[in-house]
């Protein structure tokens, strides 16, 4: 049973958000600004909280960051702002997802099942060798298998491989030939396109928007990249 | 005025105005002649009498002279003299010493009588009538000459028909019109100017034509015209000379003067006439040689000046007044050496030496100038000219230039403050939009989700949410189309290899291609390419143009991406087939909202390429779309940048 919390001013999206996210592991909690949601968290056990940005009263950041103060709680921002430096800054202040409106609602209860999994049950995971772990992604190189927020993701040996080079140089950008070479063992006379397509799949399997990864990141003209995570 | 004007302009007029004018003027010429002709001989103050005596004793004389024989040793033999006497109103008497040698004077009264006194040597004589030497030789001591006086009477009567009578009926007229003819020949000059003041103003005008029309003649340079004229001047005078020396009486004087002065005249008029048109006509001066030869020289002048200004540009201001400067140096040097004196050399010396420095400065001065008005009008705003070291009309100048500088830095500051004004009220109001719009979809979702036994409410709803949807991407795309075209976007500009980023494409679309059975070919050369871009924005460019290629391309054919490298320029080419006739011009495409099926089969909002252009040219490159028939191709241009530093910089 998990308590979520739900804050917009637009009665309508709450009630829609509520709909879409009804099932009988969570209960809803409403709140209609920044004020009633920092009230809300006192008085029950929160265990996600979707916020809005632009609210009468009191906003969204500044919630957050009265949150922060007294929580680790997984806050997914919800907000019609799209533009990069309102991401940026959103995720600085402590939010750990973003949601931009108008959203899709399979997308929302992707991103709220992910946050709220990885916040409950792999929340203070031991620090194995073998494993390599970026965000909600778990390598394990022992097993050859990778998971993600827990759940156990079935790719190819190729695109294990790839993933494998990534996870293990995170922030560091490969051109595709250069992951030819190091995979493949061999010279890149014109394969690079594979690569592009392998990483594709993975992006598919891993990223809950591909056009929009959180992870295995596209560096256009250069290459490949994966996020060093925050933990790190 | 309208008749003056009738009669200015109608030929017959001139031409009556023109005899007029001839012949106004030979009476006024004669009329002249004869008036001085007549105060000459005294006609007002003496009598007839007088001035018949007087009129008669030139011709008298020339009588006399051809009795008395020739070179003054001859006296002609009476029957010669009374030959010569015959037929005519003269009678003669011979005296020598007093006494009548020989004479057929009779007696009778005489019109006038002239006696000449004459010294002669030998007296002919035919044998019948001896003339005598008579006592004056006595005088002397010697017969070799005896002095004779020569009686000459005019008949009374003038019975013969000879000059005498008809210069004496002459002057008898003369005399009677001494009062008529001054009268006669003011009235002549007053016509002539009448006349020729009338040909002078009726000069170019002709009825029916408005304005002054241009005579016949007109095709003659002015100055040549006056070259005929002053020809035919010459010829007529020398003709004159040439009878001058053969008049012998008032008559032939008359005729002469009347004769060639009417014909100067009207040689002179035809000339005025001619000289009064293009004087009327205005601009005279441009149709004379001297004006066209003159004209023909300074264009060429103007022609060698301008050739050698345009060389002297060439080459940079300082070196240019330098050489300048120089050349005059040594000229004036030169000249120095050959009339000045040595002091006066080395007084030069030194203040060249003081003037090249100061030259040496101000073309400096100027050419800083040159630079700042250079960068302010290649755009550099920002540009300030260091005036500090500048001085007085130059320093004015400069200051100038950075005020116009800060001006237009103000200018374009607000310009693009205001543009950035547009693109945040387009921002937020689509921020305000998209609230709403996220309650429609969602619902619009529910509603189709819900189970219902009516189609129509599930049918209706899945319309709600596709346009919703279309809206939403509408949406975004005239928040990006704002931000890419008013340049409000943040660009990070960096090497960038197309090789990569064309097998990144790939990996991207591979699926997308299969899905509509394109086949995609990438073609690209053997070396790595590197341009300056920023990825993701180049990244959307490639989006952009591959969705629309997704959207519009022919099924089952062939899509090419092709990168070409040439001379420093890169560029990436995209070609496809297009399912449906373009029936567009590329330039029409790029504009916003203007969609390649009119009919609008598919959806799509018309943005696309106007936005992929601005973020094209946001990272300094360049789109061209190029329609050939159904062939579909997009340009992309961005400048090489070495290898090297993109290496370094990876």
């Amino acid at each position: 049973m998990y308590n979520i919390l739900i804050c917009d001013d637009e009665e309508d999206i709450v009630r829609a958000l509520k709909i879409y996210l009804y099932n009988e592991t969570y209960t809803l909690y409403e709140a209609f600004n920044g004020r009633e949601a920092l009230k809300c968290i006192e008085e029950h056990d929160i265990h996600l909280v979707l916020l809005d940005i632009m609210m009468p009263e009191m906003d969204g950041i500044s919630a957050m960051v009265e949150i922060r103060k007294k929580s680790n709680v997984p806050i997914i921002l919800l907000t019609a702002k799209s533009e990069d430096s309102d991401k940026v800054l959103g995720l600085n202040v402590g939010a750990d997802d973003y949601i931009t409106k108008p959203f899709h609602p399979i997308e929302v209860s992707a991103r709220v099942r992910s946050q709220l999994r990885r916040y409950m049950q792999l929340g203070g995971g031991a620090v194995r060798p073998d494993v390599v772990r970026i965000g909600g992604i778990e390598l394990d190189d022992k097993e050859k298998k990778v998971t993600l927020d827990g759940e156990e993701v079935s790719l190819t040996p190729t695109e294990y491989e790839i993933l494998k080079l990534l996870m293990q140089n995170p922030g560091q950008v490969f051109a595709p030939g250069e992951i030819y070479r190091r995979i493949w063992n061999d010279q890149p006379f014109g394969s690079e396109n594979t690569v592009a397509v392998h990483i594709r799949h993975i992006r598919e399997k891993l990223e809950i928007d591909p056009a929009e990864p959180r992870y295995l990141k596209v560096v256009w003209g250069q290459g490949y990249k994966m996020e060093k995570g925050r933990e790190q | 005025m309208s008749a003056e004007k009738k009669l200015t302009g109608s030929i017959p007029a001139k031409i009556v105005a023109f005899f007029l004018l001839a012949i106004s003027f030979a009476i006024a010429g004669a009329g002249t002649v004869m008036t001085l002709y007549m105060a000459e001989e005294g006609i007002y103050h003496n009598g007839k009498r007088v001035l018949v005596e007087e009129g008669l004793e030139e011709m008298a004389y020339r009588d006399y002279c051809y009795l008395r024989g020739m070179d003054g040793f001859l006296l002609n033999s009476p029957d010669k003299i009374a030959d010569y006497c015959e037929g005519t109103n003269l009678r003669v008497e011979i005296y020598s010493g007093g006494s009548l040698l020989w004479g057929n004077y009779d007696g009778e009264e005489s019109l006038a009588v002239y006696s000449f006194d004459t010294f002669a040597h030998t007296v002919y004589s035919d044998g019948t009538g001896r003339l005598e030497a008579g006592n004056v030789s006595d005088k002397d001591s010697g017969n070799t000459a005896n002095s004779y006086r020569i009686k000459l009477y005019i008949d009374g009567d003038l019975s013969a028909a000879d000059g005498y009578r008809s210069l004496y009926s002459l002057l008898i007229t003369l005399y009677d019109l001494r009062y008529a003819i001054p009268i006669g020949a003011i009235a002549a000059v007053i016509l002539f100017f009448v006349c020729f003041v009338f040909l002078m103003c009726s000069a170019g005008h002709k009825n029916g034509r408005e304005g002054i029309v241009p005579s016949l003649l007109n095709a003659v340079y002015l100055d040549v015209c006056i070259c005929i004229y002053g020809g035919g001047m010459i010829l007529l005078a020398l003709l004159a000379m040439d009878f001058w020396h053969s008049i012998n009486d008032i008559l032939e004087l008359i005729a002469e003067v009347t004769v060639f002065g009417t014909a100067m005249t009207v040689w002179t008029t035809l000339f005025c006439m001619e000289a009064m048109t293009r004087l009327k006509l205005g601009d005279w001066w441009k149709n004379t040689l001297i004006y066209i030869l003159f004209g023909w020289v300074g264009k060429v002048a103007r022609g060698i000046v301008r050739g050698m200004l345009s060389l002297l540009c060439k080459i940079p201001l300082v070196l240019n007044t330098m050489i300048a400067f120089l050349g005059l140096c040594i000229l004036e040097f030169v000249g120095l050496i050959f009339w000045g004196s040595g002091e006066l050399a080395v007084v030069w010396c030194m203040e060249k030496a003081v003037l090249f420095f100061v030259v040496l400065y101000a073309a400096l001065i100027c050419k800083k100038l040159q630079e700042g008005s250079e960068a302010l009008a290649g755009g550099d705003l920002r540009y300030q000219i260091d005036t500090s070291h500048m001085f007085l009309d130059f320093k004015e100048h400069g200051e100038n230039l950075n005020r116009i500088s800060q001006g237009m830095a103000a200018a374009v500051e607000q310009q693009i403050k205001s543009e950035h004004l547009k693109t945040e009220l387009i921002t937020n109001v689509s921020h305000d939009i998209k609230t709403p719009l996220t309650s429609i979809i969602n619902y619009a979702d529910l509603i189709s989700a819900e189970q219902t036994e009516n189609e129509k409410i599930t049918e209706y709803a899945k319309v709600l949410l596709r346009q919703s949807g279309r809206l939403k991407k509408l949406l975004e795309d005239l928040v990006e189309a704002s931000k890419a075209t008013t340049g409000n976007l943040e660009v990070n500009l960096q090497p960038c290899e197309v090789g990569v980023l064309l097998a990144q494409t790939v990996g991207e679309y591979e699926e997308k291609f299969q899905d509509r059975q394109l086949q995609l070919i990438t073609r690209q050369p053997k070396e790595q390419v590197m341009i300056l871009a920023d990825g993701r924005h180049l990244w959307r460019v490639f989006d952009n143009l591959l969705n629309n290629i997704c959207k519009y391309a022919q099924e089952n054919s062939r899509v090419y991406l092709t990168v070409e490298e040439r001379d420093g320029e890169v560029q990436i080419i995209f070609r496809n087939m297009s399912r449906y006739a373009l029936d567009i011009s590329a330039e029409e495409l790029k504009e916003r909202f203007v969609r390649g099926d009119r009919s609008r089969h598919l959806e799509g909002n018309g943005l696309g390429l106007s936005i992929t252009e601005s973020l094209v040219e946001l990272q300094n490159g360049h789109m061209d779309i190029v329609i050939d028939g159904d062939l579909f191709k997009v340009v992309l241009e961005f400048q090489e940048i070495c290898c090297g530093s993109g290496e370094h910089l990876l």
